[in-house]
């Protein structure tokens, strides 16, 4: 059955859950994921103080405590990293560790305060959806809502300096001033995700939904709402997971099924997905195989042969006999050969045009090597064998313009048309 | 009236002095040269005019006037190198991002930036590549992005970091035209540059620097083989040593207190 209460939750969840997509996505390209890492560590002893000083697990005092603390780890970054000559990612490791060190000493003297255990704080290690009240899905509803308008009104700037930030200091925007705004809007997201997610892995909400969405879209504002939708299905789903089981934390079902997305993003996203890029190599080696096949038996032609037998075919080109029987079938499936009763193969009509074709194209650009390139005759032909796979029509027309219609290759062949 | 005055101009990177007392004024509608070897501080010198670098000492003028009065009037073209072009964004996209102002934060591109971003995109011969990802270019391509971008800027004088770099011979005439036909239309170009091969005879002014002035003025007048043995020659032994203790015991480049007259 659904209660109203969970649907506040789910509510809640899918809020939270998409503005850190959406405000992920200029960590991500801004290169900057290590930080929302080091930030979400850094939130922990906010977390612990502000309890100590409400006295109770107030959601205010808690993204207070949590803002002041992640906006103060991110200029112990900045300071180390400037004066101290240590690098920015051993800057990073360090504020990470002693701040998340600082407020697990702080959340182990809250615990031990009355009203310590029923608050659940060790819960913000880990994240879990069923200690959210009410008051605390409303208050950070209403600042996930903040950072989002924040964000759609300050895109040009947060575009501009997140792709090229002296340009945007040059046309006088106030590029520090930008920034600091985004890390506050980054700070906050991660605070408010806190509860629900956890200080471990919190960072995996902000970053992982931008980095599936990049290979979906080439454009900042349709990447930035995939990467929403990614971030909504995770937390939503990790958030309904969590709560089949009485123990079960949130954050760890959120990174699964982040997990999960990426994992089908690397597999089927369009041009640089795996299967994607499979399909492209393998579609080029057919077309390698099948073209150099045609060339072998326009090659024999050449020589008066005018059908071929396996045997003789491989005679004439070194080839794995597997890929030659498998190319022969789909040729003439094509209709370019035609296979005797006797096992003889010969070029069909259409076969021997684009045999020619693609004879003609490796002549004429071993013709170019040699002639406008200045390669040398005998360092051509490697060349020549990928590129004739390549060039299409239009280019064929330069060439041939360019070499004003020749008759013969370098190796005095006949170059057919 | 001058297009840029530099003063005084001083710029250390940790102490290291890369660019040390620089002066002069440059005029209006030329192609300028900023040339030198590595390291001899040009692309100091442009960011140091976009103030994007900390002066120790010296000023700028653009146009008789302080920076922040002329933004609208000055477009500076970063080096290539400089951003990701991974970034998800169109070569529209970007050349839209010379439309953005910080007096305009919250409005919307209006019909006139539409055109004047088309146009800019059009004088640069990427129409048929406007909504391709801008990784999906060529070198020349993106450089000629970066043009475009400027251009829709609608300035008077641009600044342009090392446009020729990693550009081919065929790219490389393309933006000299481009560059020559924005000159014939009045507006001043400033192109750092590093060396001085077949590009440098088509511009009209020339700055010769290897982190101090050499020499600058009308091309004919600058390129002594006495300025260019300056320029070329190798860094001085013995300014390089002093640029490399004060460095090392992280002295001021300015004594404190001191003013530039």
């Amino acid at each position: 059955m659904i209660s109203s209460t969970l649907l506040l939750v789910l509510f809640g969840l899918a809020v939270i859950s998409s503005v850190a997509g959406v405000v992920g996505c200029y960590a991500f390209l801004r290169k900057r994921t290590l930080i929302g890492d080091a930030v979400s560590h850094a939130v922990l002893p906010g977390v612990a103080i502000g309890f100590m000083l409400s006295g109770t697990k107030d959601p205010i005092a808690l993204l207070l405590g949590g803002l002041f603390f992640g906006y103060i780890s991110i200029i112990s970054i900045d300071l180390i990293h400037r004066k101290s000559k240590l690098s920015e990612d051993t800057a990073i490791a360090i504020v990470t560790t002693v701040y998340f060190a600082l407020g697990s000493v702080l959340l182990s003297v809250v615990s031990s305060m009355e009203n310590g255990q029923q608050a659940g704080l060790k819960n913000f290690l880990f994240g879990k959806v069923a200690t959210l009240t009410e008051l605390d899905i409303w208050v950070f509803s209403f600042a996930a809502i903040v950072v989002l308008v924040a964000v759609v009104l300050f895109f040009k700037p947060f575009s501009l300096i997140s792709f090229n930030k002296d340009f945007a200091a040059a046309q006088g925007w106030k590029t520090n001033n930008y920034e600091t705004l985004i890390s506050v809007l980054t700070v906050l997201v991660i605070t408010i995700g806190l509860q629900a997610v956890g200080v471990v892995l919190m960072s995996a909400l902000l970053i992982a939904p931008a980095a599936a969405a990049r290979y979906w879209t080439n454009s900042l504002p349709k990447m930035m709402i995939i990467s929403a939708l990614f971030g909504i299905l995770s937390g939503v789903g990790g958030g309904l997971l969590s709560l089949v089981g009485e123990d079960m934390p949130t954050g760890p079902w959120v990174v699964m099924i982040l997990f999960f997305f990426t994992m089908l993003t690397l597999l089927f996203a369009p041009k640089k997905g795996y299967f994607a890029i499979r399909r492209r190599t393998q579609s080029n080696e057919r077309k390698i195989n099948e073209e150099n096949v045609l060339k072998i038996l326009h090659q024999l032609g050449e020589m008066g042969k005018e059908e071929a037998s396996i045997g003789e075919m491989l005679d004439k080109r070194r080839m794995d006999t597997t890929v030659l029987l498998k190319t022969i079938k789909t040729l003439k499936k094509e209709g370019f050969i035609e296979v005797k009763d006797s096992k003889k193969i010969r070029l069909t009509e259409n076969g021997k045009i684009e045999a020619m074709r693609v004879v003609r194209l490796h002549r004429l650009w071993e013709l170019y090597l040699t002639q406008q390139l200045k390669f040398k005759e005998d360092h051509i032909h490697g060349t020549a064998e990928t590129i004739e796979h390549l060039i299409t029509d239009e280019l064929e027309e330069a060439l041939l313009k360019e070499l004003d219609y020749p008759d013969m290759d370098p190796h005095a062949k006949k170059i057919p048309y | 009236m001058n297009s840029i005055e530099v003063h005084n101009l001083t710029v250390a990177y940790q102490q290291l002095p890369v660019l040390w007392d620089v002066d002069f004024e440059l005029p209006k509608g030329q192609i300028i040269g900023i040339v030198g070897p590595n390291g001899s501080g040009k692309s100091t010198l442009l960011k140091a005019i976009m103030e994007l670098v900390p002066l120790s000492s010296g000023y700028v003028k653009i146009l008789d006037k302080s920076l922040d009065q002329m933004r609208k009037h000055v477009a500076y073209v970063p080096q290539r190198e400089t951003v990701d072009w991974n970034f998800p964004a169109s070569v529209r996209d970007v050349v839209k991002m010379g439309r953005y102002q910080p007096g305009r934060l919250f409005k919307r591109l209006t019909d006139l930036d539409n055109q004047l971003v088309d146009e800019a995109i059009e004088k640069v011969k990427l129409t048929p590549f406007a909504n391709r990802q801008i990784g999906q270019l060529s070198g020349g391509q993106q450089q000629r992005v970066f043009i475009a971008r400027a251009l829709a800027q609608g300035a008077d004088v641009y600044l342009m970091d090392e446009p020729f770099v990693g550009v081919d011979v065929a790219t490389e005439k393309a933006i000299m035209d481009l560059l020559q036909a924005m000159r014939d239309e009045g507006k001043t170009i400033v192109v750092v540059h590093h060396d001085l091969q077949a590009v440098t005879a088509n511009f009209d002014y020339l700055v010769l620097l290897n982190t101090r002035l050499i020499a600058h003025g009308a091309i004919g007048d600058v390129l002594t083989s006495e300025n260019l043995q300056a320029t070329y020659g190798g860094q001085l032994n013995l300014f390089a040593q002093l640029q490399q203790i004060i460095q090392e015991k992280d002295f001021p480049i300015r004594e404190k207190g001191f003013e530039d007259k």
